[in-house]
């Protein structure tokens, strides 16, 4: 059952356009998360969702009720902004009590449902502490605090972790993902960072200059992203020109690996990606290719390996344990076309 | 590498060198004649010391001067604040054509003379200006019928006149910067636009607002000039009627106790004042200004903006478009009609400046005067440089120091001490070697300092405040002595600051009248003692003169605003 729906949603400031026709939705008890890079238009769409902004065409709709015309404060929906945006003059008690006393809660609920929210978080205690002195990681929980403990229908959480450091930040998503889950809460997730979209949610919207680009679960966007920017921002290379041709023997794909069998819904010119995660150095591939190693990066489990394959620079990551070849050496490589090429159109 | 208890003392050391000049020039030049007039004043007494005060204790009059002085300061204020606080939201949070020039035009009436003020309003709403005229000409009336100039009203209009801009940039800045996400998120946890000001907006704006209000009442309480000219005889503050009793009855017991009290009263505002500006700056997520403002695309922000921009126009440009253009008009109000077949537009009480019409042998040519005000102006400029400057430097040092926090109201004492007194303290004071300066010409220029100086602390100390000592830290590292620490970190960044600083100096000189209408020889005026001599005197030639010089000194005063407006860094600074 789809609590919310977003339908084609156009987005404008001025003379520009953010949101070009954004439409997907989110089941309830669900976690969605929005994935795209600096200035794609998420924190739009949170806001418009939300009632703070306007759109100028299209429908959101809640338990298929359209929200068009109901304000801001009274949509029962949460946002947690980036910066967290505590009111520093009000203490941790204060901030989180805010939106209970704008429900007209009795103030033994308000005080019972902020000790709650408190001990879910895991800040017990924090009741009476100055919100300006508090670390990084006690401001986000206060800040996510503050937007759950009024039960909101939808909670929509802006780059919640941004803000902070590489070790908090990891840490932190486990313990987020698990109060979400706990709590059941329908949430939307907005992040620019592939990893925490992926641990955080069961379905992913991947967004670009205002559009969506594919909206799938984790898994399914990881092994077959549908468009080059996905790919891309998946952090895949490996990009190259190729034609898929009719011929005699069936689909054949022509490229800088020679003429494979191929197995391809498109024809004509497209664009080609090999995947760096399923290449071979031994010869247990049914395709085999040659090069010439470039570089090496260490990165623990994996070793990332630039080798230049018929002119073209390849980049492609190896188990450590195994003997890869230095620079310069000469490599032989093989892969399997199912399970390691992928096409797409030829704009992307 | 030197120990880190030798950098210590080197310091401090540094720091009293520092202080030594501007608190040195405070001691000699306000505590001294301060304490000079006061002792002469108690000594004169007869009956001995305490009797002046219990005259002024038992005086009605003195009783209704004190109440008066606080009820207009406070109802001043809280009109200024009515007017200022919906401008201050308006610059805060909206972004539109023509905002930067209205920004820039509304601190003009801050820094103008009084008496050019009360010419302005005088061209407007007196029996000669432009409304009665009007009026007259369309109703057919055979005498004005507004009866504006001294009223309780003048002394009101003039007040927010003056001190509008002090809410519109005090709040208007400090709003400007504050998150528009907080409201957002008010909003989304279910408050709507009421609550979400009452409850937040409100609690974070209260600090700045009260401290602007306090500064607005300072100044009112202590007006000098606009109660004289505008307010008329039947109105006079604590300062009013210290000049009254001073050169008038030549009361100086009573004069002495009256600055006394005015002192008194300011200094603990003063201080409250300095106390609530130092909590301003709690730790606040402040956002630059591209976030916080939008452009006008509801009809009710535009309405809004159109309502309010018509209303500060009204209340702040108006009066000087009426001065400069009644400067130029020959309307007679006796007459009472305006003659056609006369030009309207003339030139000749520009003209009559340079023309000794009586052949009086106190004629001073109004060029003199000019002169003789640039010059004022030019030293009292180097003079505030020279003392603000390392005064505001050393302020910046250890900020949260005991020391800093009892100088700082101590600094700002000039401004709330009656200009009057100080004037008279010069000439007591200052009547033997090695200070014997009653007949130098450095005397004013001295006097002016003395105003001068708190507004050039205030303008300098906050940006040197705001340089991280990353900064010096880092050039140090790089190699920097501590003298090319200051010239090449320190001193660009404060470069801007210090032009406006000057600016201040330049035009609270220009205008500068209380303790000069002391202290002046009669041959060589001021601009702002040559208006008074005109606006004092009846007949048409005078008045046209007055209005002439004045918008001499108007435009004189606006441009060198409007130049500095450019280098203004803005966010930075109280003024």
């Amino acid at each position: 059952m789809n609590a919310l729906t977003i339908h084609d949603i156009h987005k404008s400031f001025g003379d520009t356009k953010v949101l070009k026709g954004i439409s997907f939705e989110v089941g309830l008890g669900e976690s969605v998360a929005v994935l795209g890079p600096s200035g794609c238009g998420k924190s739009t769409l949170l806001y418009t969702i939300a009632g703070l902004e306007t759109p100028d065409q299209g429908e959101i709709l809640w338990d298929r009720e359209p929200l068009a015309g109901i304000p801001a404060h009274r949509r029962d929906f949460g946002l947690m902004f980036q910066d967290f945006a505590l009111f520093p003059h009000k203490n941790v008690y204060k901030n989180i009590a805010f939106g209970l006393e704008m429900g007209k809660y009795s103030k033994e609920d308000i005080s019972r449902r902020v000790r709650e929210t408190l001990e879910l978080v895991g800040l017990p205690g924090f009741e009476n502490r100055d919100v300006n002195s508090l670390s990084g990681g006690e401001s986000q929980r206060v800040a996510l605090a503050r937007s759950l403990a009024p039960h909101p229908r939808l909670l929509m959480l802006d780059e919640p972790l941004g803000s902070l450091d590489r070790n908090l930040r990891e840490r932190l998503v486990f313990d987020l993902k698990e109060i979400l889950h706990k709590s059941g809460q329908t949430t939307i997730y907005v992040t620019h960072d592939q990893e925490e979209a992926f641990t955080i949610s069961e379905r992913v919207v991947i967004m670009n200059a205002g559009r969506l680009e594919q909206f799938d679960t984790p898994q399914n966007i990881y092994h077959h992203p549908t468009t080059v920017f996905a790919a891309r921002f998946l952090g895949f290379n490996n990009f190259f020109q190729g034609e898929v041709l009719n011929s005699a023997e069936g689909t054949i794909l022509k490229s800088l690996l020679g003429e494979i069998p191929i197995n391809a819904r498109l024809v004509g010119e497209v664009i080609v990606m090999l995947r760096p995660d399923s290449v071979y150095l031994d010869s247990r591939g049914s395709c085999k290719v040659g090069g010439v190693v470039s570089e090496l990066f260490f990165r623990g489990g994996i070793c990332r390996t630039t080798i230049i394959v018929n002119g073209e620079t390849l980049t492609f990551e190896f188990n450590s344990k195994q003997d890869i070849p230095q620079p310069g050496e000469e490599v032989s490589l093989s892969y399997n076309p199912l399970e390691s090429i992928q096409l797409f159109p030829k704009d992307g | 590498m030197k120990s880190s208890s030798t950098t210590a003392r080197i310091n401090k050391i540094t720091l009293l060198a520092l202080w030594l000049l501007p608190l040195g020039f405070l001691m000699i030049f306000y505590f001294y004649p301060l304490s000079s007039i006061l002792e002469v004043s108690f000594s004169r007494a007869e009956g001995g010391i305490l009797s002046p005060f219990i005259e002024a204790l038992s005086s009605q009059r003195i009783k209704y001067v004190l109440w008066f002085s606080i009820w207009q300061a406070a109802l001043s204020t809280i009109f200024t604040l009515i007017i200022g606080l919906p401008g201050a939201y308006l610059f805060a949070r909206y972004d539109f054509r023509g905002k930067s020039l209205l920004r820039s035009l509304t601190v003009i009436p801050f820094v103008l003379p009084t008496l050019v003020v009360a010419a302005a309003f005088n061209s407007l709403l007196g029996p000669g200006g432009w409304v009665n005229l009007a009026l007259m000409k369309i109703f057919d009336f055979p005498n004005p019928p507004l009866q504006f100039v001294h009223t309780l009203y003048a002394i009101l209009v003039a007040h927010i006149f003056y001190n509008t801009t002090i809410v519109l940039r005090m709040v208007g800045d400090f709003w400007s910067h504050i998150d528009p996400r907080l409201g957002q998120a008010a909003q989304v946890l279910g408050a709507n636009r009421l609550q979400s000001m009452l409850r937040i907006a409100a609690p974070i704006l209260a600090p700045v607002i009260i401290t602007a209000a306090l500064l607005v009442f300072i100044f009112n309480f202590t007006s000098f000039g606009v109660i004289l000219v505008l307010g008329g005889p039947r109105y006079a503050t604590l300062e009013v009627e210290i000049y009254y009793q001073t050169v008038s009855l030549f009361n100086l017991p009573l004069a002495a106790v009256l600055a006394l009290l005015q002192l008194l009263c300011t200094l603990g505002l003063t201080i409250l004042y300095t106390q609530l500006s130092a909590r301003l700056s709690r730790p606040l997520v402040l956002r630059p200004r591209k976030y916080t403002q939008k452009k006008l695309t509801t009809w009710q922000s535009k309405l809004f903006t159109i309502i309010m921009v018509g209303i500060l126009t009204t209340i702040l440009i108006t009066p000087l478009a009426a001065l400069a253009t009644r400067s130029v008009s020959r309307l007679n109000p006796e007459q009472s009609q305006l003659h056609e077949s006369e030009s309207r537009i003339t030139l000749e009480y520009y003209r009559e400046l340079t023309v000794n019409r009586r052949g009086s042998f106190f004629y001073v040519a109004p060029s003199t005067a000019i002169i003789v005000s640039l010059s004022y102006a030019a030293a009292t400029v180097l003079f505030a440089l020279l003392l603000g400057i390392p005064a505001a430097w050393a302020l910046s040092q250890n900020q949260e120091s005991k020391f800093n926090r009892a100088i700082d109201p101590i600094l700002m004492l000039p401004l709330g001490t009656s200009a009057v007194t100080l004037g008279l303290g010069f000439i007591v004071a200052l009547n033997q070697p090695p200070l014997d300066l009653r007949a130098s010409v450095l005397l004013i220029p001295i006097a002016h300092t003395l105003v001068a100086f708190p507004f050039v602390v205030r303008s300098l100390a906050p940006p040197l405040q705001s340089i991280r000592p990353r900064l010096r830290q880092a050039a140090q590292v790089l190699g920097a002595s501590p003298g090319q620490v200051v010239k090449y970190i320190d001193l660009p960044i404060i470069a801007r600051a210090i032009l406006v600083a000057a600016a201040f100096a330049f035009t609270i000189s220009l205008g500068e009248f209380g303790a000069t209408a002391m202290i002046a020889r009669p041959e060589y005026p001021t601009i702002p003692i040559m208006i008074y001599r005109f606006i004092s005197q009846p007949g048409a030639l005078n008045y046209g003169q007055a209005l002439s010089l004045s918008t001499i000194l108007m435009l004189t005063t606006a441009i060198s605003m409007l130049a500095i407006e450019q280098f203004r860094i803005a966010d930075i600074g109280e003024f």
